[in-house]
Order: C-alpha cells, then sequence, then structure tokens
C-alpha cells in the first residue's frame, strides 16, 4: 500500500521510508520507483522532494537504519558468552550493532572477525544487516573474504526466512558465490567441483564469471578440469561459450590446439594460427627458428661427411656456416618461445580486463561476431584475418546477450523443436 | 475530441512535431505528423518569396537554397540576442523567425489532426540559458500556441527511448549532434522512471560546422575565398558540400563539382578520410562535452549500457565511432535520430496531459545550470566582493528547494540586495543575472550584531524559481520569482504581435502551390538553355494560375509543372533533398 503524504513526509530517514529496501541498491530503486509514480514531481512537488532527499541520502550509504532490537540479544545463548567477565564493561550492543560499528570504522579484519564469530541463528535472525555488511564487505575488498567465511554465509542465505526481502538476497547470493569462486580458485584448488557447480549456476553474471573462471583455470593444475569447467560453463550460458572457448584455452596454455578448437568453434575449417594478432609475428619467427636450427643441424652433418669422405677444403667452411646457422636457430627458438608464452598471457590479462569495463572497441564488432557465425567458410576466415584483436574485446554482458540471444534464435531456426516440426 | 497537447522539436536546421495517440496496432504512442507534401522534416527555415510573401518551411527552404540572400536559417542559435534578419520589410529577431517556424509547425498538426492545437511541449537544447529558454516560450507565445513545458532535447530521446523497455535498468548516454548545438546527457531509467544525471553540451556546434569544414576545404581546393562568389554560388557550393559530406556518411568516397566564380565546374574527390581530419576539432569539443557530462554524473565510461545518437549528424561515422570509443559501446540506432526528440516531447506531452497509457512513467529532469547568489566573502584582511554562491547546484534534480543563511556586512546596514544569478563561474556578474530580491528595513544595530538572513531558492518543474528570503530575528520575508515563462505581456506582445501581423505570411494550406514554383524556379536555373525553354512556358501557365487564384486551373497547372519538373530532375540526375522526405 503506497503510504499517505503526511506519512512520507513524517519520515526522517531512509530506512523509515522505504525500509530494508534502503540497503540494497536494486531494491532501492524499486521503492523509490513505486512511490514517485504516486508522488510525481508535477503533481506533488513537496513529496517528492522529500522523497528524493531521502532516496539521494540512501545511495549515499547513510540509510538511518535503527539497529535490531531485543529479539538479537535473545538470541545469544549462554554458552556463547565468555565464562569470566572481562575487565571492561559488558556491552549491550548486539552483533549487528558490533558489526555495523565496525564497518563504520572501515576494519575489515575486526568485521571478518565478527562475522566468524556469531552461528547461524543469529544470522538467520537479523540478517539485513548481516547481508548488507558481507556485501558490503565483499565489494570493499573485492572478495577478498575468507572462503570459509563466505562459504558459511552461503549456507546462511540458504536458510533465511522469508522476510529477507529477495533483491538483497540475489546481490547477496551473486556477491558471495563469485567472491567464493574467486577465493576458492585462489586459495583450496580442492574445492574445485564446488566451485563448478557455482559457475553453472552463476552463469548469467559473465563478468564476473569470466574472472572467476580464469583464476580457476590458472588454479587448475589438470588442464582437463579446466576444460571440464568451460563446458559446463557454455552449457549454463550459450552467450559464454565463444569467447570463454578462447579463453579455456589460452590460460590452459594448450596454445598448439588454439587453432583447432577456435575453429570447432567457429564449426568451420582450421583458421590459420596468424590469425592470433599478437602472436602471429612470432609464430613466423618460430617457425624460422625451428627451421634453421632443423635445417642447419642437418647442412652441418652433410658438409662433416662430405669432408671426411671427399678431404674437401670449402666443406670445412661449410660446416662452419651450417654450425652458425643451427645455433642461431637454437639461441633464437626459447627466446622466441617465451615471447610467444608472454604474449599469449598477455591477451588472456587485455580479455579479462576488457571484460570488466574499460576496453576500448569499434561498434562493429558485434557484427564481425554474428557474422564469424556465418555459414561462409571463407568470410569467417577472412574476418579472423581482418582483426582477431575485435573480436576478442567483445566481453560485454549486453554483447553477450544479444549474441546469446542470436544464437538461440539461429538455432531454433536451424533446428525447430519436434512440435514445430509436426 | 479534446485539444491535443503535441510535441514540438525546434530544431536548428529542422523541426518535427508529434502528437500522442491512438496508433493502428491499437495501442497508444507517439507519432510524427506530416504536412500536406509528406515532409516530416520541417525546415526551420524563414525566406522572403518574389513578391514580398514570407516563406517557412520546404518552400523557404527552397527559396534559400536558389537565393541564399532571401532567408535566414539557423537562427535557433541565435535565440536570446537580438540578431535577426530584415524580412518581408520588418526587422525579426530570432524569437519572431522562431514563432513563424512553430506557427506553421502548429499549422501542419492542425492540418493533419483536424482540430485546433492550442498547447505544446517543445524541446530546446539541454545547454540552453534561462534567456534562450524563455525566448523560446515567447516564440510560442507569439505563435499562439502555450508552450506547457520547455523539454531538454536528450532527455526528449531518452524518454522515447525508455518507453520502448521502461522496466529496463540501463544507464543512458544520449549524444544530440543537430544542427547547430550539441548536447550530451546522462540518464538512467529504471522501472518505469527515466532520470537525469547529468547534461554538457556546446550552443555552436552541430552538423553545419561539419559542412562548413568541408565549404573552407573547398574554397582551398579552388583557391579562392567565399568573397568571390555571387550569394547564389554560396548557396550552391553550401548545399553540395552538404551532399557530399551526407553521401560520405554511406560512400568512404566522393565526387562533386564545385562552383568557380568564373561560372564553371571544378570537380573535386573527396574521401571519408579527408572528412574524418578536417572535423578533427569538432571530434575533440564531443569528446569534451562527454567527459564534462561524465564527471558530472560521478560516472564512468565502462558505467554506461547504451549511447543513443540523436540528430541527422550522428550519421557521420566519424562521429559514431568516437561515441563509441569514449563508451566502449556500440551506439544504438534502433530510433529514428531525426524523429526521436520529438516522440519524446509527445510523450512528454502526454505525461503532462496525465494520459492513461503513460501511467506508469515518470520523468525526472536537472538543473542544468547551478543557481545562486552574489556573497562577499573576507579572507584575512581582504574582502572578496562579487562571489558567486551556489545555492541549488548544477545537476540537482528538479524540483528542489534549499536554504541557505546570510548575514548582513555591516551593523548599520539597513537593506540587502539579494542577486539572483545562473552560471558556474565563480564571479557573480560574469553568471546570467535572473533578477534581484530586495530586503529592506532591517534592524540596524550600534553594537556588532549583524542581521541573518534565510534565503531559499525553490526551482520547480516548469522553470519557476522563488527566492524567498526571510529576516531570521523579525520574520520579515521578502520573496521574488522568477518566470521562466516571462510572457510577454503589454505593449512588448502588441508590438511584437503587430510586428507578425504587418507580415504577409504565406498560408499553410497554400504551401504545395508555393513549394512547386520554388522548386521549379531552382530547376530552372540549374538546367541547360535547351531544357529551361521546355520549363518555361509551364511555368508561365503556372504562374499565370496562380495570379488568377482559380483552384482548379492552379491544381492542373500545378500537375503539369510537377511532371515536367519530376522528368527534369531524372534528365539532369538533381539531388534536391537536403534530407530525405518521408
Amino acid at each position: 500500500m503506497t503510504p499517505s503524504p503526511d506519512d512520507i513526509l513524517a519520515c526522517e530517514t531512509p530506512f523509515a521510508l522505504f525500509g530494508h529496501a534502503a540497503t540494497e541498491r536494486r531494491a532501492l530503486k524499486r521503492a523509490y520507483a513505486t512511490l514517485i509514480k504516486t508522488y510525481d514531481p508535477d503533481s506533488h512537488p513537496d513529496v517528492f522532494t522529500h522523497i528524493r532527499a531521502l532516496y539521494e541520502q540512501a545511495r549515499s550509504g547513510d540509510t538511518g537504519a535503527p539497529v535490531p532490537e531485543a529479539p538479537a540479544l535473545r538470541l545469544v545463548r549462554d554458552d556463547d558468552l565468555p565464562e569470566e567477565p572481562s575487565a571492561e564493561a559488558p556491552s549491550e550492543t548486539t552483533p549487528a550493532e558490533q558489526l555495523e560499528e565496525v564497518m563504520k570504522e572501515g576494519d575489515a579484519d575486526r568485521a571478518i572477525e565478527l562475522l566468524d564469530a556469531h552461528d547461524l541463528d543469529i544470522r538467520i535472525a537479523s540478517p539485513g544487516i548481516w547481508f548488507a555488511s558481507v556485501a558490503a564487505l565483499a565489494d570493499a575488498r573485492t572478495f577478498a573474504l575468507p572462503a570459509h567465511t563466505m562459504q558459511s554465509w552461503l549456507d546462511a542465505i540458504e536458510q533465511a526466512p522469508d522476510g529477507v526481502p529477495e533483491p538483497l538476497l540475489e546481490r547477496i547470493e551473486l556477491l558471495t558465490t563469485t567472491g567464493l569462486a574467486y577465493q576458492a580458485a585462489r586459495q583450496d584448488p580442492q574445492i574445485s567441483p564446488q566451485l563448478l557447480e557455482f559457475l553453472q549456476h552463476w552463469g548469467k553474471g559473465p563478468m564476473d564469471v569470466a574472472g572467476a573462471f580464469l583464476e580457476l583455470g590458472e588454479a587448475m593444475p589438470d588442464p582437463e578440469a579446466a576444460w571440464e569447467a568451460h563446458q559446463a560453463l557454455k552449457e549454463g550460458h550459450p552467450a559464454l561459450w565463444f569467447p570463454y572457448t578462447l579463453m579455456a584455452n589460452l590460460v590452459t596454455r594448450e596454445v598448439d590446439t588454439f587453432d583447432e578448437s577456435t575453429s570447432a568453434c567457429l564449426q568451420g575449417p582450421p583458421v590459420q594460427s596468424w590469425a592470433l594478432g599478437p602472436t602471429s609475428t612470432l609464430r613466423l619467427l618460430h617457425r624460422l627458428a625451428v627451421t634453421s636450427r632443423l635445417s642447419g643441424t642437418i647442412l652441418m652433418v652433410l658438409c662433416a661427411l662430405f669432408y671426411v669422405v671427399a678431404d674437401a677444403g670449402f666443406a670445412g667452411v661449410c660446416f662452419m656456416a651450417a654450425t652458425a646457422y643451427a645455433l642461431v636457430g637454437a639461441v633464437a627458438l626459447p627466446m622466441v618461445d617465451g615471447r610467444i608464452e608472454r604474449a599469449n598471457q598477455r591477451i588472456v590479462h587485455q580479455m579479462v580486463s576488457g571484460a570488466r569495463a574499460e576496453v576500448r572497441f569499434p561498434h562493429e564488432a558485434l557484427d564481425l561476431v554474428l557474422a564469424a557465425r556465418s555459414d561462409a567458410p571463407q568470410d569467417r576466415l577472412l574476418l579472423w584475418q581482418k582483426d582477431p584483436t575485435t573480436l576478442m574485446r567483445v566481453l560485454t554482458p549486453a554483447h553477450l546477450e544479444r549474441i546469446g540471444a542470436r544464437i538461440a534464435a539461429e538455432q531454433a531456426a536451424l533446428h525447430p523443436s519436434t512440435e514445430q516440426a509436426e | 475530441m479534446s485539444a491535443p497537447l503535441v510535441g514540438i522539436d525546434l530544431g536548428t536546421t529542422h523541426s518535427v512535431v508529434a502528437v500522442y495517440e491512438d496508433l493502428p496496432d491499437g495501442t497508444r504512442g507517439p507519432r510524427v505528423l506530416a504536412d500536406p507534401l509528406g515532409h516530416t522534416l520541417i525546415p526551420s527555415v524563414v525566406a522572403e518569396a518574389q513578391d514580398g510573401t514570407l516563406l517557412v518551411g520546404p518552400a523557404a527552404r527552397e527559396r534559400m537554397t536558389a537565393h541564399a540572400a532571401s532567408g535566414i536559417a539557423r537562427f535557433k542559435t541565435e535565440m536570446g540576442s537580438a540578431r535577426g534578419a530584415r524580412l518581408g520589410g520588418e526587422d525579426l529577431d530570432p524569437v519572431q523567425l522562431s514563432s513563424l517556424v512553430l506557427r506553421h509547425l502548429k499549422g501542419v498538426a492542425e492540418q493533419a489532426l483536424g482540430v485546433d492545437v492550442p498547447e505544446a511541449v517543445v524541446t530546446v537544447p539541454a545547454w540552453f540559458r534561462e534567456p534562450q529558454r524563455k525566448a523560446t516560450i515567447q516564440a510560442g507565445q507569439l505563435a499562439g500556441l502555450e508552450v506547457r513545458r520547455v523539454l531538454h532535447e536528450p532527455t526528449a530521446a531518452a524518454i522515447a527511448w525508455g518507453l520502448h523497455d521502461p522496466d529496463s535498468e540501463r544507464t543512458l548516454a544520449v549524444l544530440d549532434l543537430g544542427g547547430g548545438t550539441f548536447d550530451v546527457t546522462l540518464l538512467e531509467v529504471f522501472d518505469g522512471v527515466v532520470e537525469v544525471l547529468s547534461t554538457a553540451g556546446d550552443t555552436h556546434l552541430g552538423g553545419e560546422d561539419l559542412t562548413d569544414a568541408v565549404v573552407r576545404r573547398a574554397l582551398e581546393h579552388m583557391g579562392i575565398t567565399g568573397e568571390g562568389l555571387s550569394p547564389s554560388q554560396r548557396g550552391v557550393l553550401r548545399h553540395r558540400c552538404e551532399q557530399a559530406k551526407r553521401r560520405l556518411s554511406e560512400a568512404i568516397g566522393t565526387q562533386l563539382q564545385l562552383p568557380h566564380p568564373d561560372g564553371h565546374d571544378v570537380a573535386w574527390t573527396v574521401s571519408r578520410a579527408q572528412l574524418d581530419g578536417w572535423i578533427g576539432g569538432q571530434l575533440g569539443r564531443i569528446r569534451a562535452c562527454v567527459r564534462e557530462a561524465l564527471v558530472q554524473a560521478k560516472l564512468r565510461p565502462g558505467d554506461v549500457d547504451d549511447i543513443l545518437l540523436v540528430g541527422g549528424a550522428t550519421r557521420t561515422p566519424a562521429v559514431r565511432t568516437v561515441a563509441s570509443e569514449l563508451f566502449a559501446r556500440p551506439a544504438r540506432d534502433d530510433l529514428d535520430p531525426d524523429h526521436v526528440v520529438a516522440l519524446g516531447a509527445a510523450v512528454q506531452a502526454a505525461l503532462l496531459a496525465r494520459d492513461h497509457g503513460v501511467r506508469d512513467v515518470v520523468v525526472t529532469d536537472i538543473l542544468p545550470f547551478s543557481l545562486g547568489t552574489s556573497i562577499l566573502r573576507q579572507y584575512g584582511e581582504q574582502v572578496l566582493r562579487d562571489h558567486f554562491d551556489p545555492v541549488l547546484h548544477r545537476g540537482t534534480t528538479l524540483p528542489a528547494s534549499r536554504l541557505v543563511q546570510y548575514s548582513t556586512t555591516s551593523p548599520q546596514q539597513d537593506e540587502v540586495r539579494i542577486g539572483v544569478f545562473q552560471g558556474e563561474k565563480r564571479v557573480a556578474s560574469h553568471n546570467e543575472k535572473l533578477g534581484e530580491v530586495l530586503v529592506d528595513g532591517l534592524p540596524t544595530h550600534d553594537d556588532d550584531t549583524l542581521e541573518d538572513l534565510a534565503v531559499r531558492f525553490t526551482h520547480d518543474t516548469n522553470g519557476l524559481l522563488q527566492v524567498e528570503a526571510t529576516v531570521v530575528s523579525t520574520g520579515a520575508t521578502a520573496q521574488a520569482v522568477m518566470q521562466r515563462a516571462g510572457h510577454l505581456g503589454g505593449t512588448d506582445l502588441d508590438a511584437a504581435v503587430a510586428a507578425l501581423d504587418r507580415l504577409k505570411i504565406e498560408p499553410a494550406e497554400l504551401l504545395p502551390n508555393r513549394f512547386s514554383l520554388e522548386r521549379a524556379h531552382r530547376v530552372y536555373e540549374l538546367i541547360d538553355g535547351d531544357h529551361k525553354e521546355m520549363l518555361d512556358p509551364v511555368l508561365l501557365r503556372y504562374e499565370a494560375s496562380l495570379a488568377s487564384g482559380e483552384p482548379q486551373a492552379v491544381a492542373s497547372a500545378r500537375e503539369g509543372l510537377d511532371k515536367v519538373v519530376a522528368a527534369l530532375v531524372e534528365r539532369f540526375d538533381l539531388d534536391l533533398d537536403l534530407r530525405p522526405l518521408s
């Protein structure tokens, strides 16, 4: 029910007007939109101005939310209390209050301690502030919460009561899950199966998952497992399929299989490896070095044989030249390989940083991707030759969704369902 | 049927009128209205015909293309100033010229809808200052239109776009590069709310500046200055450069014939890459405006989900590329950049009329410039005068109200003049002065006591600014209302209306006749002698029929003339239209 103008004007804090929604960005917007549709700027300027002021206050992080009262205190069991009272006066603040205080002070380590210190009952009893805190911590520390902290909170979320606003839950779930994915990949490769499950489930957040997936690929010693994760991921979200295929290959350092798997993704003929952009010149050098080392060695052997058999003086000169030729190849090869490795790593990082926001790409990039899925193999090849790096930069959620929708539509058109066929 | 409220995009080069109504698919939505010739883009041009009659719209454009000195265009960029033109024996300022265009658009709407159209929502560039907004409202008043709301063009565009999917949550950047002005506005759309976050722009940057760049290079190519060309040749040169610029939006190169003072044409080939180089300065100004808008909104380029391009000049590939590069996003082009502003204005009109089709849409706008007062500040021994103290900051969501407290500067001070300024300059007098509030009868004191004054600035969504000052000790108040509408009244209005009444303006219903005549004249000037002889008798017959005033004779002669003109246009492959006709 929409509150009356008097009720709204009587509200002094965002929390009083928006309730729990004040603590969560999306829910706050929804509540704000609902209110101003009734009290729009033209017909109710005073009420709108008041709503707007409280909305801006909430957006700045000052919700004015009251701390939970007695129920939270009563939930602290006697056996949770220290046996001997400390020298300081006993604290009368609730766990939520303590956490809020610590958050205000910006003491993240202490906040994590508090988050870990209380059992599930307390978390469920006063979820708003706790969930908001864990979300804020996750944001503030760029997912640097310990994996076990997030895991336990995830458990709490699953058992959260119905009263918790759903958008708040969703956001915390997303933050916690992706944060957990990062941390798990960094800290504990053993929880990979669980991570895989999360990635499949949360495939709808491509940017976050891309980062997590990269961590996963780096953390997993076994490329096969990384590949499996990638397969699982792409099943979860078709739009993730193409770019993550590239990433999977690069991340697992299977550079030599890049061409085949990429072309498999494109369902077309093999693509030349020099299409990889930054590594194309290096690959040419690589081939030259290999050729130089191999042919130099063969020439060296032939010259030596000729010298022994024919005792010809010029064969000795040839032997020296061939040796130098082979040596150049042998010295250059590891250097070139190192450069290739670094170049590929750079691509990965460019892709990931691009996925996260700031990469620049021309507006025809999406069209290139879509055109790359055309049925004309020659067109695909040309596109790759033309600007492969453009394709690799297309990693924004909006585009991925559009590509996904387009792919789905194409697939539906190519393979109509049984009902349709009938 | 109740009187409809229309939305008008009063553009620098073209204007568009739209209405919110029942659509053929059974829903309600905005629709662009066309004039009797089928044009939806009405040129914002006023010209004087040979017989002294004033022409507005397509006929005026035809006239002015062939006779550059016979009319005036781009007067919107001079709104709020006195710079105008002498036409029809009267000196007309930009307000009067705009009123002629608005009157023409009102006529177009009335003809299309079959009812009187007394009110409108009119769009202006977001970067227009208060005098320019007032001038726009006055132009409406002179045209017999009550301007119910002055809406920012980018906001209008965002409304039109937001209506497609009002419940999605997106951050938009609207880049509006019209004929003469550029605006960039960042907006947020969520749950049916369209919220302006920031706006920035350049009042002297538009598609015409891009054309100017091509014209300059064309003159360089011929090794002459513009002064060597006759007014007619200048018109033709500009027209051909404009066409070349448009062709380069589609092709990577084009060729054009430049009129030389000697009378012969000079062939010139230009490439898109060359054009991109010539307009580098303008692109730099676009980048600067975009960055300013981002800073104001406290956003990073990556925070923007969609880029919406508005205005015909955004079809220029270099402009699109700059937009895409700045935001690392492809620009959207699913709405016609020429119509989207008028469509949004029509939606805003429906909102004001509380139309049931837009019940769940709310639009909030912001203050484009800070509003504040002039104060005196002390720094050590130094007293700094004329310091601007913003009370309502740029970017504040409207309506807004804020109270600030000031004090007198001396115990003996018995009055205070609170100057009200608009702008961002630190020195108050460098900003636009909107008015002042006089607070007199202040109590004086023999000791060091200073009087405190509580000053409240309240700005509503219609541009009405109320400044109220209260003397804290006595409770006495003084206030002033700075009404944007600033309606002309009394002698001002009478004088302006009388000036317009003295003009002989071509009636809207005769527009097709006049358009055919002016176009035929233009074609006549472009073709060779033999074909001139072919056109001449038909044109003569038409002119005679117009003089006779016989409707049937006019219709018959016009039909014959149009056929001949069409044949000649095809024969000589003449590209007469500056813009595509709907």
